[in-house]
């Protein structure tokens, strides 16, 4: 969707415009979705808190200014902020407890399901050790495709940091490599 | 990470990702950088393949989206509709006739304020020509 055409569905959305906060649902729905699974770990906890960064989106829309961020970054920025929260009150950092998806369940793509429980593994061994920013920059550059200066705008970083926090990370995810390769 | 090899990073990651360039066509772009290009280059590699695009599941999406629509809705008609409303309720007749009617306000505070400051020629004159009654003009 082009940045015009989002405008103004955001426009459109803030006079409670339900078709447009509807075609605004659909369009980031599935990003939002990654970024929480990525972070917590958990399909449920990713299903509730997305609804909850809806819920909020929308109450908050009328406060939205494309100027200082583009409509998904202020979405992750709610996500995140949720997220946060969510850590909080369950009292523990988090640390990517990566869940299995469902082998039985109707709606899901078999496909999808097998890749994701055959990654499981691999994003615990690469991410776990992550820092919690540092996983944040990796999910939002890798998963999401957010460039530099979106992430830092999410994050609330300027785009240094985010190049440090990645190249930190990086440089991690490349000793693991290291060691596995022997 | 300096400059050039974060940009070289950032570039590498983009063409791969869309198919453009393989790894060792991209690394061949940067010879003075590749010692230290290639092994971050295939850790972010590694991160794109551990963290592929799941979809959340429709049941949720429909459900959801549904109470969404509903609770858009909702909010549309107590906060937007009565607005709307409100502004077509008044016909132009009334709405004539309450212009008309503020009008006159205006005309009797004018000639209250007469009353009161008589002094004023201009304002004396106006008072007087309300005051006179048709047939009794004064000379």
């Amino acid at each position: 969707m082009k940045d015009k055409e989002l405008l103004k569905l955001v426009k459109q959305a803030k006079n409670y415009d339900s078709k447009a906060f509807g075609l605004l649902y659909e369009q980031f729905v599935s990003k939002v979705y990654n970024y929480i699974y990525y972070r917590t770990g958990s399909f449920i906890e990713a299903e509730d808190l997305t609804a909850q960064t809806f819920l909020k989106a929308f109450d908050a829309i009328g406060k939205f200014d494309g100027q200082k961020a583009s409509f998904p970054t202020w979405l992750i920025r709610i996500a995140n902020n949720l997220t946060i929260d969510y850590f909080r009150l369950k009292g523990r950092r988090p640390e990517v407890p990566i869940e299995y998806a469902c082998e039985n369940c109707d709606d899901c793509n078999l496909e999808e399901t097998v890749l994701i429980n055959a990654m499981s593994d691999r994003v615990k061994g690469l991410i776990s050790g992550l820092t919690d920013e540092q996983q944040q920059v990796m999910i939002l550059k890798f998963n999401l495709h957010f460039t530099n200066n979106e992430i830092a705008k999410a994050m609330g970083k300027t785009e240094g940091s985010i190049k440090s926090l990645q190249h930190r990370a990086l440089s991690k995810i490349r000793k693991i490599l290291e060691e596995e390769d022997g | 990470m300096d400059n050039k090899l974060e940009n070289a990073l950032e570039n590498c990651i983009t063409l791969i990702r869309n198919r453009e360039e393989g790894i060792d066509d991209c690394l061949a772009r940067y010879p003075n950088l590749r010692k230290s290009l290639e092994p971050l280059l295939r850790a972010a590699l590694a991160v794109d393949e551990v963290l592929p695009e799941i979809s959340p599941s429709m049941e949720f999406k429909k459900s959801f989206g549904a109470k969404l629509d509903a609770m858009v809705e909702d909010k549309r008609k107590k906060f937007v509709l009565p607005r709307k409303a409100s502004r077509k309720r008044i016909p132009p007749c009334v709405s004539a006739a309450a212009t008309k009617c503020f009008n006159n306000g205006v005309c009797n505070c004018l000639y209250l304020c007469c009353l009161r400051c008589g002094n004023d020629g201009c304002i004396r004159q106006q008072s007087s020509r309300q005051l006179t009654l048709p047939g009794k003009e004064s000379s």
